[in-house]
């Protein structure tokens, strides 16, 4: 299974690490963003997805945006700077970069995958709100947190009977 | 050259992260995550992301002197004789105790010790640090009823409780890695978490049962839950019975405060409380965690006696799972305290009056005697520096002009003394007032031991070079001490060299050596009395370290803040930090991608008080108190109780907070005062 980006806003503290980190790998530009909903009590973190059938990839006339196997790449020398891909992603991700005329986008930390380490936003986060893991860790870990819940209950009831 | 990466220990909060500077010939270029860290496993706060303050243009290259045209460069020779002259001078002119020196808990263990053995070979005991404005009461008031001021388990030790309180502390802000690698994995397992304070804040908004309370009334709500624990038998009788004293005095004093009593001084329902007491008697393994919100008032001490009591008669002491005591603040303010940098205090906790440890520690240093009177605290430093009677302050890596409450007599007090020196990493506020200002290298610039919140000692290594001429402080506390003539006492030259004499002069350090340190990923926490020891994660395990050997219940009466609102001040004053700026804002200040996330102070006011003054977002206003007034951004927030203000101090607000002390630790009350606010504009 492939590792992939996850994001988990019920773990998220608003400490904008993650926006941090991502700034500090990319020459100065972050393409995480978190957003504070405070009436809801909430904190957002939000990024690129990576979708298997990404609509920016589908968009792109030159090629320029690919989905390879990992996820959702820029290739800069292709881009035209069309913008089709910002109107395309139902997300918001995309970005144009004035300087080079070009989309610029997460890309997962590539350079630091090439070393086998994981993107700096999953790796810094320090509740686990971001975390780049494989979909049977996501899953399994949801199920653990469940299980060890009901198991509580399951104990709580039983003292209670007993007392 | 190619990049390399070094191992160190995050300079910012107590939680002690561990991570790797990435430098290129000796500068910095960026950090790496060291996953296997037990710490924090890899995580980093944001502080921790951006430390490029290192290589701010701002630091200090130079001695600086000041002149009547300003600052001008000196050389280190002639910066050291100064000062040695200078401080030789006021000691023969006016004796030893006209001198204070103010120790920093950002620097390491080595150079705290130095620092404070520097003062006490001089002859006097005023040598402090911050830890008197954030964690005394707990040090003092942890210490009466168990016997160790520090926190009594690990990290690892909240991450397994079952129920977890947080009062009057906000660690989804101050120690992000320890809420999210502790507290909600335990809360992800199934553990409650309870939170109590005036703010409802991001640690709140995790929270099971969430208690607002007014400013300044946790003794009413701590009392009336121990009320309830009692009056319903919910106590940990083995427990009580077996390891408690005083608990026949506690019934007397707790049985006034009802929870109805609670309700009406703190304004949380007694609904609520005895909803949280329910969730907290539910386990035996509970971990109750307090910050500034709890010391920083005048009852700070007393708040310290009634939340420890209250974990007592829950059983939470002495065993895995279980952890009472205050979240430290700072990189090494455990430390700077185990080191002896307090007024009271000699190395290990041994208090100066007492004779029999004072005279083995002066056998150590070899010398005939230690002076035995407790020392000025640094509040009382600058009140007798304005009231004339300290002629000279040394000031190592600390702020105070910022940092204090009513800071505006801060000033004065720099302003009055004849000498004063700062030694620091930049032109701070407190430096600008100096006679000599000397260029520190930054933590990664050199090497040493810090202790975190948890007692853990960890070894931080030397990864950049300082810019220009700065120096490591531990070099220039020993060529200090050379030039005032007490070069026999500091024959080192190496930071192990004085983790040594560490390990034979503080008993619970004796095993924590410099080689086994160096060697060992996440440090040793103690005590450590022996190089074989592994280290003591849970204390109190058989007996508390107690004279009896048990929990000694001293129960206590609440008291109103010094300062309530009246007809001219209507509102409470209260204040808190925020997730990307760190203390006085010196290093994140510098560090361009914090600062642009958090660029300013943000006063958060409740919508009803603010449609009472016709506030809206984005409003400036001025918060007037009797001390002063402080302009600031308005920012509409719920997250705060009806007439209660809070504003964030990192840029400047303690001018006008109260510095009213707790008798007992010289703590000011920060966290609470009168105010009003006008709007400006």
């Amino acid at each position: 299974m492939v590792k992939t980006l996850y994001v988990d806003p019920k773990l998220c503290i608003h400490c904008k690490a993650c926006e941090v980190a991502c700034e500090r790998e990319h020459d100065g530009i972050n393409f995480v963003e978190v957003y504070l909903v405070e009436e809801v009590e909430a904190s957002i973190p939000y990024t690129c997805r990576h979708c298997e059938n990404a609509p920016c990839v589908t968009v792109c006339p030159t090629k320029a945006l690919y989905k390879s196997d990992r996820g959702v790449f820029v290739n800069y020398v292709r881009c035209i700077g069309c913008k089709q891909c910002i109107v395309a992603c139902p997300f918001g991700i995309p970005k144009f970069l004035d300087k080079f005329k070009v989309i610029v986008k997460c890309d997962l930390c590539r350079h630091r995958l090439a070393k086998n380490l994981p993107p700096a936003c999953a790796s810094t986060c320090p509740t686990g709100a971001i975390s780049y893991v494989e979909e049977v860790e996501v899953t399994r870990t949801k199920r653990e947190a469940e299980i060890s819940k009901i198991i509580e209950s399951v104990k709580a009831a039983k003292t209670l009977l007993r007392t | 050259m190619s990049e390399k990466l070094t191992p160190v220990i995050c300079p910012y909060c107590g939680v002690g992260c561990g991570f790797f500077i990435k430098s290129r010939n000796g500068k910095y270029v960026g950090i790496e995550y060291n996953y296997e860290h037990p710490v924090n496993k890899g995580s980093l706060c944001p502080k921790a992301n951006d430390l490029s303050f290192l290589n701010s243009p701002d630091r200090l290259r130079k001695p600086l002197k000041k002149t009547e045209n300003g600052f001008v460069e000196i050389s280190w020779r002639d910066a050291v004789k100064e000062v040695a002259s200078r401080i030789k001078e006021v000691v023969k002119t006016y004796g030893p105790d006209s001198v204070a020196f103010m120790a920093s808990a950002k620097c390491f263990n080595e150079e705290n010790y130095l620092l404070q053995k520097l003062a006490r070979v001089l002859g006097t005991n005023n040598v402090d640090h911050c830890a008197r404005l954030c964690h005394a009461p707990t040090l003092i008031g942890m210490g009466r009823v168990t016997g160790v001021g520090a926190l009594t388990a690990t990290f690892e030790d909240i991450g397994n409780s079952e129920v977890i309180v947080i009062w009057g502390s906000n660690p989804a802000e101050t120690y992000p890695v320890l809420m999210g690698q502790y507290i909600l994995k335990a809360k992800s397992r199934g553990a409650k978490v309870i939170v109590v304070g005036p703010v409802k804040t991001r640690t709140a908004w995790f929270s099971d049962i969430f208690v607002p309370i007014r400013p300044g009334t946790d003794i009413a709500v701590a009392n009336a839950m121990m009320n309830i624990i009692i009056s319903e038998g919910l106590y940990d009788k083995e427990f009580v019975e077996r390891r408690v004293e005083g608990f026949d005095k506690l019934v007397e004093v707790v049985r006034k405060y009802t929870p109805e009593l609670a309700e009406s001084i703190s304004g949380a329902s007694a609904f609520i409380i005895r909803q949280a007491v329910y969730t907290m008697a539910s386990s035996r393994k509970g971990s109750l965690l307090w910050s500034m919100g709890v010391t920083q008032h005048i009852v700070g001490y007393r708040n310290v006696l009634a939340l420890a009591t209250l974990a007592a008669l829950l059983g939470w002491y002495g065993k895995p799972g279980t952890c009472v005591g205050g979240l430290r603040g700072q990189n090494n303010v455990q430390g700077a305290c185990d080191m002896g940098a307090l007024a009271e205090f000699l190395p290990g906790y041994v208090r100066v009056t007492d004779d029999v440890g004072r005279s083995r520690i002066a056998s150590l240093w070899g010398v005939n005697e230690l002076p035995s009177n407790v020392g000025l605290t640094v509040p009382c430093i600058f009140r007798e520096a304005e009231s004339g009677k300290i002629k000279a302050i040394y000031v190592m890596g600390e702020n105070p002009v910022v940092s204090e409450p009513n800071s505006t007599h801060v000033i004065e007090g720099l302003k009055k003394v004849e000498f004063l020196v700062v030694q620091d990493i930049f032109l701070t506020e407190t430096a600008e007032h100096a006679d000599i200002i000397l260029p520190a290298a930054a933590w990664a610039e050199k090497e040493g031991s810090f202790t975190n919140s948890e007692r853990r000692v960890q070894w931080s290594f030397k990864a950049l070079e300082p810019p220009g001429e700065a120096r490591p402080d531990l070099h220039i506390i020993v060529d200090l001490a050379k030039e005032l003539g007490l070069e026999r006492y500091f024959p080192y030259t190496t930071p192990e060299e004085v983790l040594l004499e560490i390990n034979k002069v503080i008993p619970s350090y004796a095993g924590i050596t410099p080689d086994r340190l160096k060697r060992t990923l996440g440090g040793i926490v103690w005590p450590c009395p022996t190089p074989e020891h592994n280290g003591t994660q849970v204390l109190h395990v058989d007996r508390f370290r107690t004279p009896t050997g048990k929990f000694m219940i001293i129960p206590v009466e609440h008291q109103p803040p010094a300062e309530v609102p009246d007809d001219e001040y209507p509102l409470i004053l209260t204040t808190h930090r925020v997730v990307g700026i760190y203390h006085t804002n010196t290093m994140t200040g510098r560090s361009a991608s914090v600062s642009k996330r958090w660029p300013e102070a943000e006063a958060l006011i409740n919508q009803s008080t603010a449609s009472r003054y016709g506030l809206k977002n984005g409003d400036v206003v001025k918060v007037v108190t009797r001390r002063g007034e402080y302009v600031v951004k308005v920012r509409i927030s719920n997250s705060v109780i009806d007439g209660v203000i809070s504003v964030p101090w990192h840029w400047g607000a303690n001018k006008v907070t109260n510095d009213a002390l707790d008798p007992e630790a010289s703590t000011p009350e920060a966290k609470v005062c009168a105010c009003k606010v006008v709007r400006l504009g």
